[in-house]
């Protein structure tokens, strides 16, 4: 089964990025039409670019959400449920007023023409790993009280953080200048940089690498946590210190990624839950399955993309996933009711 | 919903299961199955003493099971078969309703235009504000790449993005020599930049806050299409010198538009005040107002008019405190008929404590990004005002 999967996936992976590379616009005598094509030097460069990003935000995601699945025993756990992504969201509108304020020295009303130097990526870096770790706490805080890991409490804390942290964002927005509003709002949307940063697309990749050791040399305990905490005691695991692995592995990932290509939501979620249907609930399985199909996700979304034009140019990926994700974590909400609901904190 | 892992699956705790709970290589189902045919075995296992019944029932139990377990599994593999064939299904209905090359797409009219045609200089550009000028100046014909936001130019030309989001692809194909952009205030991606200079693109940034910007704009086309002024072949130099007019005409009407007296001495909602304090709205849902500081502001100066916001930036306000202004007028722009209607109920519908002010509301996108289209018609402003303060009379 596992090798099928394994198959499966990276022939997915492989069919969506060779279309992403070989479907797009291209010059012809009516102008620019989209066509299938090979591409040939500075085109097929943007391509593959688009393809790296989209693989290794895809990635990264799918680890966080399966990081999250994990700690918290909820299949319905993801950066953008649990309020991470806002919250990584409001940690960057923070870093971008901020660094707009320390520019034009202080105020936010005013300064219509402040200094155009771009704020150094590492910044908004920071200001997402640091906002995305806070909503991470204070998620995990609430779903504790009360019935251990609740996960009801759980979601409702999830969205009910990321609402209030999107109302902090909006007012970040109300306050800051008319052009660094559309900064905001559009970043918000999610994107894909076709020329990325290289420095912060390496940073990212190495990042989403250490996070797949981590969660790959831990995937015995990993499976051990899904018991309950007695058991998981009594058969040796120091769940303590695998929660905190777990918390900063799934906080820093879901940060990095929001930082890179602003928050896209749903891969975290559908990611792992692909995977383990395709490849079981084994983690030594699950952990590169959830990077797979993240990266089969948002790649094959991106792919998509290109392929719908309504005129108003490509619709921003986030869109898109939002779109294909939210019917699918309805359709996953209504199986695991039908699947028997909740069980020791675990929809089914 | 793919299950969490079991944790009966674990390896260590197999020996321990295998004693009192189902085997780990079943399915949840088959598990919850077996439990409970473990469960009524140990029932029967006290009724009975004869070891090989409790044997023979436990066997009863469990082929029910297996079967039942054989057929789940033949069914999750037809379920599986939909499914993939619902999402391909998906998949080609979004290709025929959006997908370029599919027949239904055919039928529509193209998005992309030929751009072999176009006069050189090509450009591109992210800004609306900078299409309305280039538009203004007759060089529409020049734009090979567009923002989703570029109304003035031809729908048929590429959208390159906007500058948060730009379709490097797109943008690399139309090959603009040079790109028009309005930077926002966090600045302009690196990235743009250096793909800009690697492929030979010239990068013109002009922030747009002021008129002031708006004139250096213009004179940063005007070095970019120089050899076309000079030779004087689509009167692109005539037109510049008009511009060049208008800007001067602004600024005179600027100076001469100083307030005599102090504002806030001056009477209020008196029949035709000479310098009205006018609040300027450009969204009615929710109140949408001009501040200082901005090109608006600049234009309802030089048209006469003395702002009732004394703040920064666009505000957004609160009916009360549009009526506590004590206002000669209120000043609409709206983007389209429909929203100048909207515009129009919302205002009649403020709880005026005295007499109501005058109201006018005039559509006139133009207006609403700092171009010099909306230079050129900022008399709209004064001329819609007049009209108010003639039916007023009526």
């Amino acid at each position: 089964m596992r090798t099928r999967g394994f198959l499966t996936l990276t022939l997915i992976l492989i069919v969506a990025a060779l279309l992403r590379t070989l479907i797009g616009p291209a010059s012809s005598d009516d102008g620019l039409r989209l066509a299938f094509s090979i591409p040939s030097g500075e085109i097929l460069w943007l391509r593959s670019m688009s393809v790296t990003s989209a693989a290794v935000v895809g990635a990264t995601l799918g680890l966080s959400g399966l990081a999250l699945q994990t700690l918290l025993r909820n299949p319905l756990a993801s950066p953008f449920v649990l309020g991470i992504s806002s919250g990584a969201g409001f940690g960057v509108a923070c870093v971008l007023v901020v660094g707009y304020m320390l520019r034009t020295g202080g105020g936010t009303s005013g300064g219509t023409s402040g200094d155009s130097g771009a704020l150094p990526w590492a910044t908004e870096t920071i200001g997402a790993v640091v906002g995305g770790s806070v909503a991470l706490a204070i998620v995990s805080r609430f779903g504790r009280m009360g019935d251990n890991h609740n996960p009801t409490t759980l979601v409702l804390a999830g969205v009910i953080l990321g609402s209030i942290f999107s109302a902090g964002t909006a007012l970040l927005e109300h306050l800051v200048p008319h052009g660094l509003r559309g900064d905001l709002l559009s970043w918000m949307a999610g994107r894909l940089p076709e020329i990325p940063n290289t420095a912060q697309l390496i940073t990212l990749a190495c990042v989403t690498l250490v996070g797949f050791v981590v969660l790959a040399r831990s995937a015995p305990a990993l499976d051990v946590s899904m018991l309950s905490d007695d058991e998981a005691h009594s058969s040796g695991v120091d769940l303590r210190r695998l929660r905190g692995t777990l918390f900063w592995t799934g906080g820093v990932l879901a940060g990095i990624a929001v930082a890179y290509a602003g928050p896209i939501s749903f891969i975290g979620l559908v990611g792992p839950h692909l995977a383990r249907r395709l490849l079981g609930p084994h983690h030594a399985a699950l952990v590169p399955g959830a990077a797979l199909a993240g990266a089969v996700l948002l790649v094959a979304a991106d792919a998509v993309r290109q392929m719908i034009d309504l005129g108003s140019g490509r619709l921003p990926v986030g869109v898109l996933t939002a779109l294909a994700g939210g019917p699918a974590f309805l359709w996953l909400l209504r199986r695991g009711f039908q699947q028997g609901g909740h069980d020791r904190g675990v929809v089914r | 919903m793919a299950p969490m892992p079991d944790p009966r699956e674990t390896p260590h705790l197999k020996l321990r299961a295998a004693s009192d709970e189902p085997s780990p290589e079943m399915s949840p189902e088959a598990s919850a199955t077996n439990s409970h045919a473990a469960s009524k075995t140990n029932a029967r296992t006290n009724a009975r003493t004869n070891s090989r019944d409790v044997l023979e029932d436990v066997l009863d139990d469990l082929e029910p099971a297996a079967a039942g377990a054989s057929t789940r599994r033949r069914k999750a593999r037809v379920g599986y078969l939909q499914q993939m064939i619902g999402f391909a299904v998906v998949v080609g209905l979004l290709w025929l309703l959006f997908g370029q090359g599919s027949p239904l797409a055919k039928q529509r009219e193209p998005t992309i235009a030929p751009v072999v045609e176009t006069p050189r200089p090509w450009v591109a550009t992210t800004s609306p504000a900078i299409s309305d000028t280039l538009w203004h100046l007759g060089l529409i014909a020049h734009v090979v790449g567009r923002s989703p936001y570029c109304a003035r130019v031809p729908k048929a030309v590429p959208v390159i993005g906007d500058l948060r989001d730009f379709d490097a692809e797109r943008l690399a194909l139309a090959k603009p020599d040079v790109l028009f952009v309005q930077p926002p205030l966090a600045g302009v991606d690196p990235a743009l930049r250096t793909f800009c200079e690697k492929n030979g693109i010239r990068v013109v940034e002009q922030r747009l806050d002021s008129f002031a910007e708006t004139r250096a704009l213009v004179d940063q086309i005007a070095r970019t299409f120089a050899t076309e002024a000079k030779s004087g072949g689509d009167g692109l130099a005539g037109r510049l010198a008009d511009a060049e007019k208008l800007f001067a005409e602004f600024e005179a009407a600027t100076a001469q538009s100083a307030p005599a007296t102090d504002p806030t001495d001056a009477p209020r909602n008196t029949a035709t005040p000479a310098r009205p304090k006018v609040l300027c709205l450009v969204s009615a849902d929710p109140f949408l107002a001009v501040g200082h500081d901005n090109y608006l502001h600049e234009l309802l100066t030089a048209e006469g008019f003395e702002n009732a916001l004394d703040r920064e930036g666009w505000i957004e306000i609160a009916p009360e405190a549009i009526v506590a202004l004590n206002i000669d007028a209120v000043l609409a722009i709206a983007e389209s008929a429909r929203g100048a209607e909207r515009m129009r109920a919302a205002i009649s519908q403020l709880p005026w404590t005295d007499a109501s002010p005058v109201s006018a509301v005039v559509e006139a996108p133009q207006l609403l990004a700092p171009s010099l289209m909306a230079l050129a018609d900022r008399a709209r402003l004064r001329a819609s005002y007049e009209r108010a303060i003639a039916e007023s009379k009526r």
